[in-house]
């Protein structure tokens, strides 16, 4: 898969990075079970400091696309595909809800309504 | 001026690979505790196996800051590192199954195979002549990545305090002697370095105690 970071880009190293995953979960080049270069690894091909990787690794467990084994690196998730557009979905509604003054309660809410 | 830094990576595993290992070290450990060599040593003949074919069913690249790590099993490990420099071709190849299994000899320093399924292969081919072909997904990112010029790839940081593996591990092929040469007479290869030949004296050592174990 193709990492790539911008260094201008506004956005933070670590978001780019896991933008990097999600996209290649996007296009098929990962799959559920593939595993990911150790954070030390692709520090050090990027040039970047290895916490920011584990930064951006810790997010994308915590959205459930990433699973952590103790000694084995990170992994994608068997449901990561679907987890990850649905976490992405959910960015942009709580950017939109941003803009137009919603908070992430009142979205919360208004998605409760609807369901 | 964009300061995009890229890198490549790419995992490979071979469900056949891993399930013919496991069927073989089966076989073989049955075979093994059948001739009469003993429950230790059927079990370590069948782990032995069993884990090879764990490290022989998953090939890793990683490409950037210069390098291309290339590593076997899910630790790549051993690994091999080459600095982009010495590559003076790259390409993207779809290789057959007999291509796959069929040429060349993995180990020797003249040609380097690490694929372990047909279709989609990186091969990278030195300057000192000897080809490399390993397994990877969507290898013609690699083949870009690799043909861009030093500077669009990130540099190797040098605010870390400790070296990653790959820096302590960098290995130049280039001038290194292949560890097996053609033969001065007839087709094949001769061990033609002390490690060539440890290698060769090492597989007539183990088929030696073998066979003895075996047979006694």
């Amino acid at each position: 898969m193709r990492w790539t970071i911008d260094e201008s880009s506004p956005s933070p190293l670590h978001e780019q990075i896991a933008s990097c995953v999600l996209r290649s979960l996007e296009d098929g080049e990962l799959v559920p079970g593939e595993r990911l270069p150790t954070a030390t690894e692709l520090a050090g091909v990027l040039g970047v400091n290895p916490n920011t990787v584990l930064h951006a690794y810790r997010g994308l467990r915590d959205r459930g696309v990433l699973e952590f084994r103790r000694g084995r690196g990170a992994r994608v998730s068997p449901d990561a595909v679907a987890r990850g557009r649905v976490a992405e979905a959910v960015r942009g509604l709580v950017e939109l809800g941003r803009a137009y003054g919603y908070s992430p309660r009142a979205l919360a809410a208004l998605v409760e309504e609807m369901g | 001026m964009s300061a995009a830094r890229r890198a490549y990576s790419s995992t490979v595993t071979s469900p056949v690979h891993l399930f013919l290992g496991v069927a073989i070290a089966v076989m073989a450990t049955a075979w093994v505790g059948a001739a009469g060599a003993g429950t230790v040593v059927a079990v370590a003949v069948g782990a032995v196996l069993v884990l090879t074919s764990i490290l022989v069913s998953t090939v890793r690249v990683l490409i950037g800051g210069g390098r291309v790590v290339l590593g076997w099993g899910p630790f790549a490990w051993p690994r091999r590192s080459v600095a982009i420099e010495s590559v003076a071709e790259v390409a993207a190849e779809d290789l057959t199954t007999a291509q796959v299994f069929g040429l060349g000899v993995p180990w020797s320093r003249r040609a380097t195979r690490m694929t372990i399924r047909s279709g989609p292969t990186l091969l990278l081919r030195l300057r000192d002549g000897e080809p490399i072909r390993v397994s990877a997904s969507n290898p013609r990112d690699a083949v870009e990545l690799v043909r861009l010029p030093p500077d669009r790839t990130a540099p190797v940081p040098t605010t870390m305090t400790t070296a990653t593996e790959e820096q302590t591990m960098i290995e130049e092929p280039s001038t290194r002697r292949p560890w097996f040469g053609p033969k001065r007479v007839g087709y094949g290869i001769r061990p033609q370095t002390w490690q060539g030949m440890a290698l060769v004296i090492g597989a007539a050592v183990v088929l030696v105690v073998l066979v003895r174990l075996l047979a006694g």
